[in-house]
Parts: C-alpha cells; structure tokens; sequence
C-alpha cells in the first residue's frame, strides 16, 4: 500500500496524535510526538513547493465544491501551513529541551498545541466558510486554554478575557457569514467571491464592516487591539510565542484572503486597510516606549508588526504583498526567539521586568546576545532577515511612488529602536545581575540558535525564497485564478 | 590560548589593510527583486579605505591590553567589516547594509564602557538610526527616480526632486557628521566610549559622513553648482553647507575650550575640524575638496594620536579632568610628544601638514571670494589654539592635583607603538606633502572628474596663490628645536632648579601641598563674559532633545491609556464603531 499524501493530513495528522495521547503519556513520547509530528508536517510541506508551483491543490471532501467542502493549497497557503509548523516545531523543541514547567510538558498543552496548529493550518487551507468559522472556533477555545494553562490568578484572568474578547470577534464573523449565506446561498468561497457583487452595495458593506471588525479583533489591529497586552502579560511566554507567531497570522492570512477574493477590486478598501496598518503600528511602537515588563513590551512591539504587515498588504500590490509575507515569516521567527527567550529569562530572573533584568549580560550572555539579534531583526537593521523584508516592503511603495507609507515605517522604525535599545542597554548595564532562579542547560538554546541562524540566512540571501514568496504573493492577489481553480474545472 | 585570540584580533584588524592591497575585481552579491549589491574598489572610496587600513590597527593595539575580550573583538572585526562593504559598495543597499552594521556594532561596543549611561548610548544609537533611516528614505526616492539602486549621477531631474534627494541624504550625512544642531550624540558618545575606541569614533567612523557628503556631490551631474546657480565664485547650495559647517566650528571650538574633561574636549574638538572639512566640501572646487580629503587625512592621524595618547593617561591615572591631573612631562615622555605633536597638527601651524590642509582649504575659499566664511573660519581656527594649549597644559605641566597623577607612569607598549607610528607619520606628512597631494589626493580628484592639483615635487604644496617646501620648514624647525634643546641641557646644569612645584613667585602667601593649584583647568571660564562666546556656552540643544523624549513620552502615555484591562471597554468599543461606520455610510448614503 502506498500512501497517499494529502494536505488533509496537515489537519488530520495532529488531530489524530491528539486523541492518542494517553498512549504516548504511557509510552513517555509525549515531547517526541509533538516534535516530530510537526517536523514531519513541515518536511510534508516542503515536498508540495514543485506540485504548488504549477497549480493549487484541490483537495475534495465527500463531493466536489461548490456544494461540498474542500482544502485549497496554493503556495500562499502552503507558505503560511509550512511557517505554523516551524513554529511548532521550535516551541515544541524548545519545551522538550529546556526546564519548562509540568504544565507545558503535560497531556492538556500537548493536545491544546497541536490543536492549535491544527486548527490554523485548516484556517488557511480551507476554501470554505463556513469551515473556516469551525476551525476559527477550533483555534479559539485551544488558545483560550492555553492562557489558563497555569492555573494561578493572572492566567485565568487573560483566559476569561480571551474568551469574552474572542467570543465577541466570533460572534461578529458568525453574523458575517449568515448575512453572506442569505443573500448568496453559498458557503463555498470561490462561489462566494463570484456572487458577492451581485449583493446589493449596502449589504455589502454590513458584512464587511462585520467581518472586518471581527477579523480585526482577532488579528489584533487598532482600535480592536486592546486586549492583546493583557493576554499576552498573563500566559507563558512559550504559549504567547505561538500567539503571536502563528495565531495572527492565520488571522491576518484570512482577513486578506476574504479581502482580495470577495471584492473585484481591492482598491475599494485600500485607504481603509492601509489607514488601520498605520495607525496600528503607530500607536503600538509609541505605546511600547513606556512599557516596563518585557512581555508587554514585546506584545506592543508584535501589534506594530502586525500593523506593518497590514499596511504592505493594504497596498496590494505584487511587490508590498510579497514583502509582507516576508515580514510575515521573519516576524513569527522573531517573536519564537523573543518570547522563548523571555521564557528563559522569566525562569532565571523570576520576573522580566526592566529594572529586575539588570547586567542581564553577564548572567545569561547567550540569551542577552540572542535578544540583540532578534532586537536587530525586528527593527530591521542588516544583515538579518528583517531587513530584507522590510526592504521589499519599502521598495513596493517606491516603485509606485507612493511615500507617506514609507516615511511612516521609518518613523515607526525609529520609535521601536527607541525602545528595544532601551532594554539592550539595561540588560549590559554595568551593575551585577540578581538572579534567584535557575540557570537553564545549554540544550534549551538549541531551537533559538536555529532560529538565529535562519533570521542570519535569510538575511544574507533572500532569494533562497524569493520565488516562493513572489508565487505567494501572485496566489493571495489571484482571484482569478482562484475562481479558475474552484469553480472552471468542474468534474 | 590567550596570544594565540589577540594575534587572530589583531590580523583582523588588518582587513582593511589586505582588502586594500589585494582587491581585484569586482564582486556582485544579487538580493532578491533584481536588487543586486555591487562591490568594487574606486579612488575615492580607496582613499578612505586607506585611512581605515591605517587606523584599524592602530586602534586594534591598545586593545589588546588587559584581559582578552571575545565580544570586543568581534564586534570590532564586525565594525570592520561594515565599514569596508560601505566603502566598496557600488550600489545604495549595500552603503546601506555596511552603514548599519557599522551603527550597531559601534554601539554594541558602545555599551561595553561602564562609563555609558542610558542617554548617552540612547543619543547614540537613536540619532544615528535617524541618519540611517534618513538615508533609507533618500535611496527609496533615488530608485522612484531612477528605478535603479547603483550610486551615478542622475541627470534630468527637476529642482524639486534634486531638493528632496539633497535634503534626505543632506541631513543624514550631518547628522553623522555630528553638524550643528545635529551633534548631541557625539560629545556624549565619545566621552562615555571604551577609551580606546573614542579614537576610532572620531578618527575613522565620523570620516564616513565625509565619504557619504562627497558621494552625494558626485550624484548630481554639476555638483552643488548646478543646483541654483553660483553665489560669488562658488555654488549657491555649497553656501549654505560651507556655513554649516563654519558655525559648527566656530560653536565647536568654544565649547571644546570650556570643557573639563579631555576627552570631551577632543570631542568638541573633532566636531570643530570635521566642521571645516564640510566647509570645504561646500566649496567643492578641486582646491577645497583637496584639501577636504588633506584634512581627513590629517584629522584622522591626529585623533589617533591624541585620544590613543589620552587613553593612556587615564590608564594610567584614572583621571580624565584637568583639574586631577598635571606635571606629566617628566613620568609621561613619549605621550607628551604625541599630545604635543597631536596638537600642533590640530591646530594647522607648520611645520606639520594640519597647516598644509587648512592653508588648502583657506585658498579655495579666497578661490571662491567667500572671504565672510574665511574670516568665521579663521576665528575658529585661532581659537582652536586655546584648547590645544589647555590639552597640552592641563595633563603635563603645572602641578600634580591627584596621588594618581604623583605616580603615574609612562603608558604600556600597545599605547606607546601607535602613537610613535603616527608620530612619524605625521612629520613625514609635513615634510612631504606634494606627496600626499599626488599619490593620495590627486587620484580622487580625477576619479571625482576634477582638476589635480598637483604639486612640483614632492617636498612642495603649490596653489595658485601659493605654496611652500615643506623640507625647508620641517629642516629649520627641526634645527631650532634642537639648538633650543641643546642650549637648554647644556644651560640646564647653571640654571637654579625650582625647588619645588610651589616654588613660584605670589605676591601673597606661597601656596602648600594642600593648595589646588592648576592653571590649566580653569581657562575658558573666562570666555563666558565675551557676549556672543557667553551665550554660546550657556545654550545647548540638550534642552530640546529632552523635551522631545518627553513629549513622546508624554504622548506614549496618554495613547497607552486607551489599553486598558477591562473587557467591557473593548467590546463596547467594537459595537460603538460598528454602529457609527454604519450611520455614517447610511447618512451619506455611500
């Protein structure tokens, strides 16, 4: 028997290792599993690229769409699929390999993780909406567990907010979807883009500003962006990883992915989407500047980010969007070395607030030097990989001389360096560091060096994944295309 | 273990030295995008790549000393090696990528001084980011323009354009430079820098600015001058560098004098001289950028020397005010000549060639008929004389002021080589500066498509308005100076010995061993009853920044009021926008 490998295995596979976890808490393979299933997810993903390349995946479900379901993989996709399972797989590794507490090595994270990964994966594959409204949900109440996993007061507390924030955006996307479904009779979304003009213009606007509003919660965009500081300050560092990493960029993935197929033209919410980017950024670099505990600082400094990306995507055009997506896989990488770093940090310092991390380089100099790599790669300074991103994202807007985006990214730029250098200085302060936790093996650091490596990779030579990213870019802009694939090939 | 990491930094420092010497052809490094960085080796550039060959281990030697120190080295070799892909890069990105890696591994060094406080390295890194990011936005509307990225001259642009791309890269050059008001970071930054290092900040990393203000001359097709026309003989838009740059060194130099605190003052005293160099390339005639890149060279040497010789003394002393230190000369021979060559080279007199770069640079702007700016500059110049005397005064004659500076002796070895290296280079300079100006300088020139200036032979500087033998001047200062000395030992024996350091003439009571008694360390005090100098030295732009940060501060906190805990808030929030999107669009019926 041969297998027959399917992107229904990125959703199917971490469900199905799920629901055999008491085997492998007997087998003591609980790490392991989670390890490999998502490396073994990402070596699938990279086997796809020449497949993708001339022509997206269809996966039918049942029966062929429009009426039944199916996965869509396309090099957008299959970018964003393959980036969810590096990141698993880093915080995976991360927690096998470092001192993490009981509660991250237990069954719960382990089924709550891969859920996770799951259920963002089946976001961005999905080509229907309704499906895409069930795997949000899947995602949602993972993540919602996932903050109370500690157990003590200041996580319950960001998990009951998280589920009453996160219920809300539900709420708002699950009208959207109804409103579509009634006046379309599709839930399939290539059907979806075709009707959605058919729609009269006010009912247009009703379920955009809906699905926006709601998506914007959930992708963390200003104003809709206020719980995010909360909940990242009360999960673990390694679980906020994930969040930051994976989580809003699935969402961000959908909110653009809805944006460029159900409107002809994307320009209509051009002003709207690059508006919301900016001020996004803006207020979250300016707000970062104050902020004294260093999750909060790098949950401000992930909205900015956020914000950026929004911004290069609003623009739609081919080279923005590929930049975007750039950014998009460097930022996850950032923010996996920054958050495990705080981890680490949180556990030898047993607080990350700025005036407890003190000399922080003569105790940890490894982590304190990681810091100032990732620092460098998120503000974008050569030779690391942000630069490269950010580059291409500047030189979009050049190209169509548009420059108040770039004078903006700039100034932004200018403000984060403000702060990150802040805590760069703090942490080579001269005063000796008190520490009163544990040091931490040096294996813990495998993942983070790896992670280093890549940002310095990519760096260096983008045009590894230039094509990849300009395929992606061409698949997240192609509506055509998209309706070409779905809808022109019926069986 | 140990020499085997210090001889591996010390071939690094090297680099520069092998890249120089042994670069052939061109390398290209593609990007992504059709973005391509280009890197080959032109005169110009050549030209400052030979002042880092020759600095680097210079620098590189007194670090060596003490405990070794991995992180130094290699953030050393990083700046290093920034510096290099910024002067070979053809094309913009990679001046780009070598200007940042030069910015944040000078920082990281930065921070490795436990003298460096929060708003020195945040000046630092933040005004130079600015510059950066400056720069970024020049290159981004240059490649609008052109829709390339390799650095030529573009031709066809309109007066606007050519204005936003001065402005852009204009403003990012100045700032790096340390131009007035743009020049916060520097005192503070090389004050506060690991001693050694101060050196390179101000010798080598502030020629940088220079490099990046004569490339951008070669970006327009006529220069400066084809931007709005001549003013007298010069252009119109190198008025405005030129003065610039002369007010920046005339405010430079007064402040350097009231400084307390030798490094300090070499730091206003480096913004002072890279002031004139900017004047000069404001006047961007062959004359001026000559001695433009004359006076680099000279700078670079003399900063050397001085803050390497300085190094020592605060080694060695652990004091770095005047008021703590004094009577050096006999416990310090060696960093005395160096301090004393250093400063006659920076104060331009002959015979050493700070006179040969600066008398370019006077004839280029009686050249141009700019004779306002040759009187700023002059005053400047002249005033540059007081500090020189305080720097040459304070730490090695009067008397002693601290046990530290009783006992001290004479600087280690790594200290020593490079000052007697620069020491020698610097006289052979002066006897020599026709060389300079063919082999070192003329090149650029032709290179920038201008006229050589060439010099009859070596041992001669020759303009139009004049020249000198610098083998005449150096061979009848060097026979003064050795009758002087010879009178002097020989005399030395019938001459009555002082007694003591106190043994002084007063009309008053004769000062103790407890008096504090040091003429050096006040001068300047006086300066501030001088009506215009008084009102420079109470006014600084500190006041400025800090309101900046505090307005920004300011803002952060009211704009982080809107994050707050309470998921009512958020909620209703969402609701409220979506209830006024839709009203709005109803009413206005879009």
């Amino acid at each position: 028997m041969t297998l027959h490998f399917t992107p229904v295995w990125f959703i199917a596979v971490p469900l199905l290792l799920a629901f055999l976890s008491p085997l492998w808490v007997r087998l003591r393979l609980l790490m392991p599993i989670l390890l490999g299933a998502h490396v073994a997810l990402f070596a699938l993903a990279l086997s796809w690229i020449p497949t993708v390349r001339v022509a997206p995946l269809l996966e039918t479900i049942v029966i062929a769409p429009p009426l039944g379901i199916h996965l869509h993989l396309d090099a957008v996709s299959l970018l964003l699929v393959a980036l969810f399972n590096v990141a698993g797989a880093v915080v995976s590794a991360f927690l096998w390999l470092s001192h993490a507490e009981p509660h991250l090595r237990g069954r719960p994270a382990f089924i709550l993780i891969l859920l996770l990964i799951a259920g963002s994966s089946g976001m961005v594959l999905t080509g229907d909406i309704f499906n895409l409204y069930v795997f949000l949900e899947i995602v949602g109440v993972s993540a919602y567990a996932l903050t109370a996993l500690r157990r003590d007061k200041q996580a319950l507390e960001a998990g009951l907010k998280y589920l009453i924030v996160g219920s809300v955006a539900a709420i708002f996307i699950l009208f959207a979807i109804v409103l579509l479904y009634l006046q379309t009779g599709q839930l399939n979304l290539a059907a979806l883009a075709r009707d959605f003009g058919h729609i009269p213009a006010p009912m247009q606007a009703l379920i955009g500003l809906l699905m926006l509003i709601g998506l914007a919660i959930k992708a963390e965009l200003f104003p809709f962006n206020f719980w995010v500081p909360d909940i990242y300050r009360g999960a673990d560092p390694e679980i906020t990883a994930l969040f930051s990493g994976v989580l809003v960029k699935a969402f961000l993935f959908v909110l653009f992915h809805l944006v460029f197929l159900l409107l002809a033209d994307p320009a209509v919410a051009r002003t709207w989407l690059m508006a919301l980017g900016a001020t996004t950024m803006l207020v979250a670099e300016a707000v970062a500047l104050r902020q004294q505990d260093l999750r909060r600082m790098l949950a401000y400094s992930s909205l900015g980010q956020v914000g950026l990306i929004t911004l290069a995507l609003g623009f739609a055009s081919e080279a923005t969007t590929a930049g975007a997506l750039f950014h998009m896989v460097n930022h996850t990488l950032i923010k996996l070395l920054l958050f495990l770093l705080t981890a680490l940090m949180l556990r030898r310092f047993l607080s990350v607030r700025l005036a407890d991390l003190q000399g922080l380089g003569r105790a940890m100099p490894l982590a304190a030097g990681l810091f100032v790599l990732g620092a460098l790669a998120v503000l974008g300074l050569p030779p690391l990989s942000g630069f490269a991103s950010k580059l291409w994202i500047l030189k979009g807007f050049a190209e169509a001389q548009v420059f108040w985006p770039i004078a903006l990214i700039l100034l932004a730029a200018l403000l984060e360096a403000g702060y990150y250098f802040r805590w760069i200085k703090v942490f080579y302060a001269p005063e000796p560091p008190v520490t009163a936790g544990q040091a931490e093996g040096d294996w813990a650091y495998t993942p983070l060096l790896l992670i280093a490596g890549l940002l310095l990779l990519l760096g260096v030579a983008p045009f590894l994944l230039e094509d990849w990213f300009v395929q992606a870019a061409k698949a997240l802009l192609g509506r055509g295309a998209f309706l070409e694939s779905v809808l022109g090939v019926q069986p | 273990m140990n020499l085997i990491v210090k001889l591996l930094f010390l071939a690094l420092s090297l680099t520069p030295a092998m890249t120089l010497l042994t670069w052939d052809g061109g390398v290209a490094w593609p990007l992504f995008g059709g973005i391509t960085l280009l890197f080959d080796l032109n005169p110009v550039p050549g030209f400052f790549l030979l002042l880092l060959a020759l600095g680097a281990p210079l620098v590189a030697l007194p670090m060596l000393r003490g405990p070794r120190d991995e992180p130094a080295y290699a953030l050393y070799a990083l700046l290093l090696l920034g510096m290099q892909l910024l002067l070979l890069a053809g094309d913009f990105i990679g001046f780009f990528v070598g200007w940042e890696i030069m910015t944040w591994s000078s920082y990281l060094l930065l921070l490795r001084s436990p003298r460096t406080n929060l708003e020195g390295a945040q000046s630092y890194i933040l005004f130079n980011l600015a510059s950066a990011f400056l720069l970024l936005a020049g290159m981004l509307v240059f490649y609008s323009f052109t829709g390339d990225f390799r650095i030529h001259a573009v031709t066809g642009l309109n007066t606007l354009q050519q204005l936003s791309l001065l402005t852009l890269f204009g403003l990012a050059f100045l700032i790096k430079v340390g131009a007035l008001p743009l020049h916060l970071w520097v005192p503070r930054s090389y004050d506060q820098a690991p001693d050694v290092f101060s050196a390179f900040l101000s010798a080598l990393m502030s020629k940088m600015g220079i490099y990046a203000l004569i490339l951008l001359l070669t970006l327009f097709p006529e220069g400066l001058a084809g931007l709005f026309g001549q003013f007298l003989k010069g252009p119109a838009a190198g008025y405005v560098l030129a003065w610039i740059g002369v007010i920046t060194s005339i405010v430079a130099t007064f402040k350097a004098i009231s400084q307390e605190d030798m490094k300090r003052l070499l730091a206003y005293s480096s913004i002072a001289q890279v002031g004139y160099i900017v004047t000069a390339i404001g006047v961007g005639s062959s004359l001026a950028i000559g001695g433009a890149l004359f006076h680099s060279l000279v700078h670079t040497l003399v900063k050397l020397l001085l803050f390497i010789a300085i190094a020592g003394i605060v080694l060695q002393t652990g004091h770095r005010r005047f008021i703590d230190l004094g009577q050096l000369i006999g416990r310090m021979p060696i960093s005395f000549f160096g301090v004393l060559i250093g400063i006659i080279g920076l104060a331009g007199m002959p015979p050493l060639p700070g006179f040969a770069s600066k008398y370019l640079i006077y004839v280029s702007l009686l050249e141009a008929h700019w004779l306002l700016l040759l009187a700023a500059m002059i005053l400047s110049s002249t005033a540059a004389f007081v500090y020189c005397y305080k720097l040459i005064y304070g730490p090695f004659l009067g008397h002693a002021n601290s046990p530290e500076a009783r006992v001290a002796t004479e600087a280690p070895w790594q200290y020593l080589v490079p000052q007697i290296v620069l020491m020698g280079l610097l006289v052979a300079l002066g006897i020599f500066p026709g060389w300079a100006i063919e082999i070192l300088i003329d090149p650029v020139l032709t290179a920038l498509g201008m006229t050589p200036i060439g010099a009859p032979a070596w041992g001669q500087l020759a303009t139009a308005y004049g020249g000198y033998d610098g083998v005449v001047l150096m061979s009848v200062f060097a026979t003064v100076f050795v009758l002087v000395t010879a009178i002097f030992f020989l005399l030395r024996g019938r001459m009555r010995q002082a007694g003591s350091p106190y043994d002084l003439s007063y009309a008053g009571e004769v000062p103790t061993a407890e008096t504090p008694l040091h003429y050096g360390a006040g001068l300047g005090r006086e300066l501030r009853r001088i009506p215009l100098v008084g009102w420079i030295l109470s006014h600084s732009t500190q006041g400025f920044y800090a309101g900046l940060v505090r307005q920004t501060q300011a803002a952060a906190g009211l704009l982080s009021g809107l994050y707050s805990g309470n998921p009512q808030t958020w909620i209703l929030l969402a609701v409220l926008i979506l209830a006024a999107t839709l009203t709005v669009q109803t009413l206005t019926g879009a």
